[in-house]
């Protein structure tokens, strides 16, 4: 096209001539025409390739009839002189040169254009006037946007898929993945629609909005997934905040083309410290994002004067290779946290049958029992029934994750039957107001008890134990309490029995409960602790939404 | 007999004050329970007894560094545990007998027998010895002949020195790998040392040692050492 044109307000059905005296109009680069509404003509001279069948492609916001030589070629919707006469027609035409007017060498290109129709101005009347083969000027734009839409159709199945694992695995990275997805599926949509589906002009700059708009979100939720990712510390404060500053980036930058490139390539640019800041503190895949968003800024800042056309596909692609190899990467640690998971219910089974078929519980056991069976027969039936009770009742919770409190608190007076006929000491478990349809993994009050029989040296007589619950909005507090008889006047060190409450807990919930021991000898008297009075606590909290499996 | 039973558990504790008087009441003058090793260690300093029962998991502790210091005493020490695999660790630092639980009549006759003066079942690697501050163990090995001295025994090493143990000679003896014997109220030589039995004036005899060391026999043991000996 040419480069320079001249123009003239006002409608002469003359102007189309080729020969007429246009050296009295404005004249002006093609790309400077005023922000008119206005019914002008528009006049340059156009040279013309040898073709096989000449076509002119014209292309603007606005309605024209096209004149090949004073001679009218084809029109675009209906110029008018006003907004009511005025029909907008499509942005594209492809418009066939007969080939009796078709020969080599410059021709005269008049264009009647109106453009009543468009919401605002933009820059200039976007006017773009091709002559070439008519067949590759039609194909040509196709070929553009192949690529693309290849890359759609990956976009979308991404999205749905990171929408289904949301769906399973509630996690926010699943959910901005997925997003991050549709966005830019919908951008290319956006992208390609002009070439596709082809639209009245009037549409373009709700068109543009709408690929600023996702242009923004894209950049937007880019972020915010790597954020989600690599559990970036205050990042919902983070990305709001970048929201706000792309959106005022997008708003005073000017042109289209300029605003969409400097809103993705800042992006970007924070992608990129992201990833750097994920690889600084060692988080699983960061080196991965780092080096996709790197190849995507380099290409950004390439193709930086045909950023939409020439970078943002391959930009994309890119990007759509990292979320893929991250997807593979997320399932094998997936897998690999599963397997942990089976490994550490395997040992925790193991620990807590061990325990009770060790010697040490098992052989004290039986020899107390013995006595009893010796020295009065009928007791020694009924302490051997309480500890076969009681190995039943753990071979039944080992391999949970979690049963009820009712459940739990018969095992543990179980534990306390047999330990009243090794001790000779009576044992009462106290749990008024405890709820016992509530979830708690197995053995956890259970191996509370056994540490205060086992580090206590109780005189005879009577040995209470509480437990106690609260809620709250969100939690589950569980309070143990033990009087304390310390067999030796040091306090204890956490021992193998809270080892194994603390890997239960992280178990069934990880890192969501908390557990606190330690001695309190009453309200009056908190200095005095590890004195050989008071009590031992222990206190246990749990999130509400434990799930529980249906006891056996 | 004076006895101590060190155990956390009640009725355990019941059951061998219970065996034990149904097997040698007569010989026994008194038992004492422990449930703590405060309580045992301030037993022990007021009357000390001839025998400890000792459970080694007390209150969930592993007791077997306290053993050493246990077996060091002047009293015999039976280990009375559940972990049967940690017997010869035991015997190795000189316990007089590791009776498994549970146990029964029998077992505890086996061990009183022991205590009547048998060998124990298991003869000790290493003496206890303490010495102040801490607790030596020394090898059966470098012990070249034991020497009574008041109450406590002089062992004395292939090196010249001398260590003092708390236990008499007779409650070393029964500890002791049967190569040792005792030839004199006073004196535990080992066997094999031995390389002439000396006649002196007025029927006494003497034992002179590979080592050039002379040592008197008593007379009402000459018969039983000639015998040992094959002369």
């Amino acid at each position: 096209m040419a480069t320079e044109v001249r123009y003239q307000y006002g409608d002469d059905p003359r102007w189309a001539a080729s020969d007429w005296d246009d050296t009295e109009w404005a004249r002006t680069p093609v790309l400077a025409l005023p922000d008119s509404a206005g019914l002008m003509w528009v006049r340059f001279v156009l040279d013309v390739p040898e073709t096989e069948t000449l076509g002119l492609s014209v292309s603007g916001a606005v309605a024209r009839d096209v004149f090949w030589d004073g001679i009218l070629l084809g029109s675009a919707g209906r110029v008018g002189s006003s907004p009511e006469t005025e029909v907008p027609g499509p942005m594209d035409v492809d418009l066939r040169v007969p080939d009796s007017l078709a020969s080599t060498g410059s021709h005269l290109v008049a264009l009647r254009v109106s453009s009543f129709q468009r919401p605002e101005a933009a820059n200039g009347l976007l006017l773009h006037v091709i002559a070439g083969e008519y067949g590759v000027l039609l194909r040509e734009p196709l070929y553009s946007i192949a690529l693309p839409l290849v890359f759609l159709g990956a976009f979308v199945l991404i999205a749905l898929y990171h929408g289904l694992l949301f769906a399973a695995d509630r996690r926010w990275a699943s959910l901005l993945t997925g997003m991050l997805c549709f966005a830019m599926a919908l951008l290319l949509v956006a992208e390609g629609w002009r070439i596709v589906f082809g639209y009245p002009y009037d549409w373009h700059m709700l068109r543009l909005r709408i690929i600023e708009t996702l242009t923004w979100a894209t950049g937007v939720l880019l972020v915010a997934t790597l954020a989600a990712l690599f559990a970036v510390p205050r990042r919902r404060a983070f990305v709001l905040g970048l929201g706000v500053l792309l959106a005022v980036v997008l708003l005073v930058s000017g042109p289209h083309e300029v605003g969409t490139f400097v809103v993705f390539t800042l992006a970007i640019a924070i992608s990129l410290g992201l990833a750097a800041w994920a690889i600084w503190h060692r988080k699983s895949g960061a080196r991965l994002a780092f080096s996709g968003v790197a190849v995507c800024l380099v290409a950004l800042v390439v193709a930086r004067g045909d950023f939409m056309e020439a970078a943002l596909f391959p930009a994309f692609g890119v990007l759509l290779a990292g979320l893929l190899a991250n997807l593979g990467l997320q399932s094998r640690r997936q897998h690999q946290r599963h397997v942990a998971t089976l490994a550490t219910k395997a040992r925790l089974e193991a620990e807590l049958l061990r325990k009770h078929l060790h010697p040490h519980f098992l052989m004290n056991a039986l020899t107390s029992i013995i006595e009893w069976v010796e020295t009065d027969p009928p007791q020694g039936a009924k302490a051997l029934e309480a500890l076969s009770s009681e190995l039943r009742m753990l071979a039944d919770v080992a391999d949970q994750t979690v049963i009820s409190m009712g459940h739990e608190l018969a095992l543990c007076r179980a534990h306390l039957d047999v330990m009243a006929y090794r001790k000779g000491n009576a044992f009462v478990l106290e749990a008024a107001g405890v709820d016992m349809a509530a979830p708690i993994p197995p053995a956890v009050i259970h191996t509370l008890v056994e540490n205060a029989i086992t580090h206590n040296a109780y005189p005879e007589g009577l040995v209470t134990f509480v437990l106690r619950e609260e809620r709250t909005a969100a939690h589950r507090a569980l309070t143990f309490e033990a009087p304390l008889a310390w067999a030796s006047p040091a306090i204890r060190p956490e021992r193998g029995g809270l080892r194994y409450v603390r890997a239960r807990l992280d178990e069934c919930a990880p890192g969501r409960w908390s557990l606190v021991s330690g001695p309190d000898s009453g309200p009056d008297s908190g200095s005095n602790s590890g004195s050989d009075s008071g009590l031992w606590v222990t206190r246990i909290q749990l999130p509400l939404d434990l799930p529980l499996e249906p006891a056996r | 007999m004076h006895v101590l039973i060190v155990e956390d558990e009640r009725i355990i504790a019941q059951r061998l004050r219970r065996l034990l008087g149904d097997l040698a009441g007569s010989e026994i003058t008194h038992i004492d329970v422990a449930p703590t090793l405060a309580e045992a260690q301030s037993l022990l300093g007021a009357t000390p007894p001839d025998v400890v029962f000792l459970d080694l998991n007390l209150h969930g502790d592993d007791g077997f560094d306290l053993l050493r210091d246990v077996v060091a005493g002047a009293f015999h020490t039976v280990v009375v545990s559940a972990h049967t695999e940690r017997a010869l660790e035991a015997f190795e630092v000189g316990v007089l007998d590791f009776v498994p639980k549970p146990f029964g009549k029998d077992r505890l006759a086996l061990t009183l027998d022991r205590l009547r003066g048998a060998r124990a079942a298991h003869p000790a690697a290493t003496l206890a010895v303490r010495s102040p501050g801490r607790i030596e163990l020394v090898p059966i090995a470098d012990i070249a002949h034991v020497h009574a001295a008041d109450s406590y025994a002089e062992l004395v090493l292939r090196d010249g020195s001398v260590r003092v143990h708390a236990k008499s000679l007779e409650r070393l003896l029964v500890l002791l790998p049967p190569s040792f014997v005792q030839i004199h109220r006073a004196y535990l030589v080992r066997l094999n040392d031995i390389v002439q039995l000396r006649v002196r004036p007025g029927s006494r005899y003497s034992a002179v040692l590979a080592s050039g060391a002379e040592f008197p026999v008593g007379r009402t043991r000459v018969d039983a050492l000639r015998q040992r000996l094959g002369l």
